[in-house]
């Protein structure tokens, strides 16, 4: 029997009218039934009431326990109804194959590239340092007041400080490297700090085994103390106890090991063993010294003070030593900056600030992305639902309907992106460059996974719901009409989608701009002249310290012979050494100030800062550096000869204005050595620093002129370098196996390592850029598909009455045209503002270069005609007559 | 006579109804009706004892209601066995074959 309007509906609503008419019925069957056995009415009726006793009551019981199984039914008719909803809405999701594996590729994304690269920032630069209260630790620097650049600090300085009591606790240190021979063991290179008093106190840290030095194992005089890292301990005792109390040998010298510190402290970075800073008659010059700024600092905030009333107080000090001295310090201020800004250094915190940027970008692009999908197939489905609605579907009914097929999508959208996200950070902890502090400890954040998880199942939700709220609100009949009658979806629909298609392709442009500057910045980067033949190279330093070499001449015997034993490889071509390699790759870096012959003294300002570099002869023939001018150090150039100098270009240019004029002029280090050198050459610049690195000014000086104990012997090869590694190691054991081989690596390695932090920033930003592109261009080709599928009777219709295909092509990409131009234009001006902010991640390259803006355009019209081609012909494939039977 | 049987019937009324039903849908009134004449009239079965012993079956889910017409035009309500209404049938009509046979051997056996 088929349901007919007007009529009651055939259930009696609620339990109070259930039981009353059931019960009527049932009295008025036994009234009938007693009236044909013969009783009157009046008896019949008496006679049916009394078979009930007491109707009230009876009614009442019967009422509470329909109540009851009501409520029992409603739980299980609800799982019953979801697991249908489920099964229909999985269907659904199966017949649209594509549309499914889009809007859950995105969804997976959205989750999985959020988490993954927030946890590599949150460890990096957002999880706490080990020290407890690291965030009142900051690290005072002096500054130059003009250029904002920075450096150490001096030991007198931080008396001032000390006595002003600007910090809770502030300590000072230095860093050198040290032979150090255990028992049994091969002798190591180990980086070491001489730290002040309060040094372990400033940092908060308590020994793992042992003690802290006391407050008199300061003072000179005392006998040697040492405390050890973790990992030394392990290395040199086995991690056994008596290593407290024990002795290592440093540098040849017997210490005593009194303490050992906890597995996570390693400051300064690198660092296995601390020992006192003692001032001592003989080295106390150097300590007063307002221009000596040799030691580094690390200082706790004073409990009621703030950083920004620490620095004041800071540079108040540093105003009134500048005034006291202007010749050590005019123009130079003291700042501080917070302990992990100041580990983790500007540059990458910027980088990978802007990587997240570029997450979020693509986070909201995915979700632009789902939108529009859901949006679409929303008014594709318009029929349908209409279909359900009029064949008696209730609106909660088909809200529910859509709500569950979004959360299934965005369920296994949000799980493909917990998978995701655990891969993620496994390829990233890989693609990081080795210098990115605490990246190794990068580990999927729950919370923030969670997080993702439920912003991503909130925004399909809500996408989810709003087409099931326009569609539902919908009279079905309209939406019939407009299906068979006009065959165009709802124009203001289309809009919406053609607005957000517009959006995402702005905000991928945005992106391909950013990833087009940094992929040009890091070719700029790699194609830079480091200024010498980085191929063939191998490198080692060696450090000649102990009783055996005190004399010059000893130091000078033991290179010679590992020279010459390097050297008689037929592998080999040169050896040469140096005391601080380019490009970063290790040595000692000295910097001093130079006047020339005749430049008054004090010289307020006007003497030209420049590397310190002390080089063996040949030095530039083997590492290819050309001599613009002049000639290369010889043997003749002695310890008995004229002191002489090479400069660098740069050196050259500053001082003197060029290369030419420099020759055969006289410069000193004014404070310290304080020779006149005679300048006999002028060589090419190097980078010194790193691949990036502006050029600074050098001044080489011979080796013979100017030993030192420590040198980075370099070593050309003429086929792979790292095959030499094994005989460079050999011929320092076979001279002297207390001797340590320390930061072997070839120049190639070096180089790598100076260049990777921008290659990581370049391949990820590049990553993401291509798949927010791949993103806009699922919405665009989506959005055309759509509406070429929805306007396929509209599109018969004009090819019937004569339209030419041509036409009906050109209309389909008229429109794709509008929104990407429309896109295309938002995001490059976007972008132009936008990369004004990145600009301190650029290299060599203009934040606004056209070529990178051009490019984008082109790629992205190009890729966008393409992906709208497809519907294009598709449209000018309509079979009128066929589209007109649908 | 009545009196006696009434209380008998206290437990075996559920029973009678899921029996009465297993045979096909019927309303409260012909289940009553059934009852009546299956027994000659012994069982006795109060009305209103029997609207709340369908309810109990119904939200046990032994029995399932449908509202439907009745030859005359009427809306009346049916009731069905269910499928674990058959099943507690069959354990109720087990149970009553060994306590009426433990009883009838008790009570019939020759004094």
């Amino acid at each position: 029997m088929s349901r007919s309007e007007g009529r009651e509906p055939l259930v009696p609503p609620g339990p109070r009218r259930e039981v009353e008419e059931e019960l009527d019925f049932h009295l008025e069957m036994r009234i009938r039934q007693y009236i044909e056995e013969g009783l009157t009415p009046e008896e019949a009726r008496r006679r049916a009431l009394g078979g009930f006793g007491d109707l009230p009551s009876v009614k009442e019981e019967c009422r509470t326990m329909a109540s009851e199984r009501d409520r029992v039914r409603g739980w299980t008719e609800g799982i019953d109804r979801l697991r249908q909803d489920l099964h229909y809405g999985v269907r659904q999701l199966r017949n649209a194959p594509a549309f499914t594996a889009v809007a859950v590729l995105t969804l997976a994304l959205g989750v999985g590239a959020t988490t993954a690269i927030f946890s590599a920032v949150d460890a990096v630069l957002l999880s706490p340092l080990p020290y407890p209260g690291a965030d009142r630790l900051v690290v005072p620097m002096s500054q130059d007041f003009e250029t904002g650049e920075t450096w150490n600090v001096t030991y007198a300085d931080y008396l001032d400080w000390r006595e002003a009591g600007v910090f809770a606790r502030v300590a000072v240190y230095e860093r050198f490297e040290v032979n150090v021979g255990a028992e049994n063991r091969d002798a190591e290179r180990v980086p070491f700090a001489r730290v002040t008093e309060d040094f372990f106190h400033t940092l908060g840290v308590a020994p793992a085994l042992g003690r802290l030095p006391t407050a008199s194992e300061f003072q000179p005089g005392e006998p040697p103390v040492v405390i050890i890292s973790y990992a030394l301990w392990q290395r040199s005792f086995g991690g056994r106890p008596e290593a407290a109390g024990a002795e290592l040998r440093l540098g040849g010298r017997p210490v005593r090991v009194i303490g050992v510190l906890p597995r996570d402290l390693s400051f300064p970075s690198g660092v296995d063993l601390w020992v006192p800073l003692r001032v001592t008659p003989a080295n106390e010059e150097n300590y007063r010294r307002r221009d000596n700024f040799i030691v580094q600092a690390i200082g706790r905030l004073a409990p009621d003070r703030t950083l920004a009333q620490t620095r004041a107080e800071l540079a108040m000090l540093a105003a009134r030593v500048a005034s006291a001295d202007p010749a050590a310090r005019e123009g130079v201020t003291v700042t501080a900056e917070p302990l992990d800004a100041w580990l983790v250094g500007r540059d990458l915190s910027h980088a990978l600030w802007f990587v997240l940027g570029a997450v979020g970008f693509v986070l909201l692009i995915g979700c632009v992305n789902v939108a529009n999908l859901l949006l679409s197939r929303a008014a594709v489905r318009e029929r349908e639902l209409a279909v359900r609605g009029a064949l008696g579907a209730g609106r909660g009914r088909l809200m529910r309907q859509l709500l569950t097929e979004s959360l299934v999508l965005a369920l296994v959208g949000g799980l493909a992106g917990v998978a995701l996200a655990y891969a993620g950070v496994r390829v990233l902890i890989g693609l990081a460059p080795a210098n990115l502090p605490r990246i190794a400890e990068a580990a999927v954040d729950p919370t923030v996974l969670g997080f993702a998880f439920v912003v991503s199942l909130a925004s399909a939700v809500l996408f989810g719901l709003v087409p099931a709220l326009a569609g539902s609100a919908r009279d079905p009949r309209e939406a019939l009409a407009e299906g068979t009658l006009r065959g165009t979806a709802g124009v203001s629909g289309r809009r919406s989608r053609r607005v957000l298609v517009a959006v995402e392709l702005a905000l991928s442009v945005i992106l391909l701009v950013g990833a087009g500057l940094l992929l040009r910045s890091f070719a700029e980067l790699r194609g830079t002249d480091p200024g010498f033949r980085t191929g063939g190279l191998l490198t080692f330093s060696l450090s000649l310290q102990g009783e055996r070499y005190r004399e010059v001449a000893a130091q000078d015997r033991a290179f010679e012979a590992i020279r010459d034993r390097v050297a008689a490889d037929p592998g080999v071509e040169d050896v040469t050494m140096v005391s601080s390699l380019p490009l970063g790759g290790g040595g000692f870096y000295l910097g001093r100030a130079f006047l020339y012959d005749g430049q008054p003294e004090p010289p307020a300002g006007e003497d030209l800062g420049a590397q310190w570099q002390v080089v063996s002869p040949g030095y530039f023939r083997t590492m290819d550096i050309p001599v613009v001018a002049g000639r290369e150090f010889e043997r003749s150039d002695g310890s008995g000869a004229e002191p002489v100098a090479i400069v660098s270009r740069e050196f050259a240019r500053r001082m003197f204005g060029d290369e030419e004029r420099a020759l055969g002029r006289r410069v000193r280090s004014w404070r310290d050595e304080n020779v006149y050198r005679r300048i006999v050459g002028v060589v090419d610049d190097v980078r010194m620093f790193g691949a990036g690195d502006e050029l600074r000014p050098a001044f080489y000086v011979p080796y013979a002129q100017g030993a030192w104990d420590t040198m980075v012997i370099v070593v050309r090869t003429a086929g792979d370098p790292a095959a030499v590694a094994s005989l460079a190691r050999a011929a320092v054991r076979e001279l002297d196996p207390t001797l340590a081989v320390d930061d072997l690596q070839t120049m190639q390695s070096v180089w790598d390592t100076s260049i990777a932090p921008r290659r990581f920033g370049a391949v990820l930003l590049a990553a993401f850029a291509g798949l927010a592109l791949v993103l806009a261009l699922v919405g665009i080709f989506g959005l055309l598909t759509y509406g070429v599928s929805q306007r396929r009777r509209e599109i018969g219709i004009r090819i019937a009455f004569g339209a030419a295909r041509k036409d009906v092509e050109r209309m389909v990409l008229a429109e794709a045209g509008g929104v990407v131009a429309a896109g295309l234009a938002a995001g490059l001006v976007g972008a132009y503002l936008l990369m004004r902010l990145a600009q301190s991640l650029l290299y060599g390259v203009s934040a606004a270069d056209p070529r990178t803006f051009a490019a984008v355009g082109v790629l992205l019209a190009g890729t966008a005609l393409v992906a709208s081609w497809i519907p294009a012909k598709r449209a000018a494939g309509v079979d009128p007559a066929a589209s007109l039977r649908e | 006579m009545a009196t006696r049987s009434s209380e008998y019937l206290r437990g075996t009324l559920e029973p009678l109804i899921l029996k009465t039903l297993a045979s096909g849908p019927l309303h409260g009134y012909a289940i009553a009706r059934w009852l009546e004449t299956e027994t000659d009239g012994v069982l006795a079965i109060e009305d209103g004892s029997l609207y709340p012993a369908l309810y109990r079956l119904e939200r046990r889910g032994w029995i399932e209601a449908k509202w439907g017409m009745s030859e005359l035009g009427r809306r009346v309500k049916t009731y069905r066995l269910s499928r674990r209404g058959h099943r507690e049938l069959e354990r109720e009509t087990e149970q009553w074959r060994r306590f009426s046979g433990a009883v009838s051997r008790v009570l019939l056996a020759p004094a």
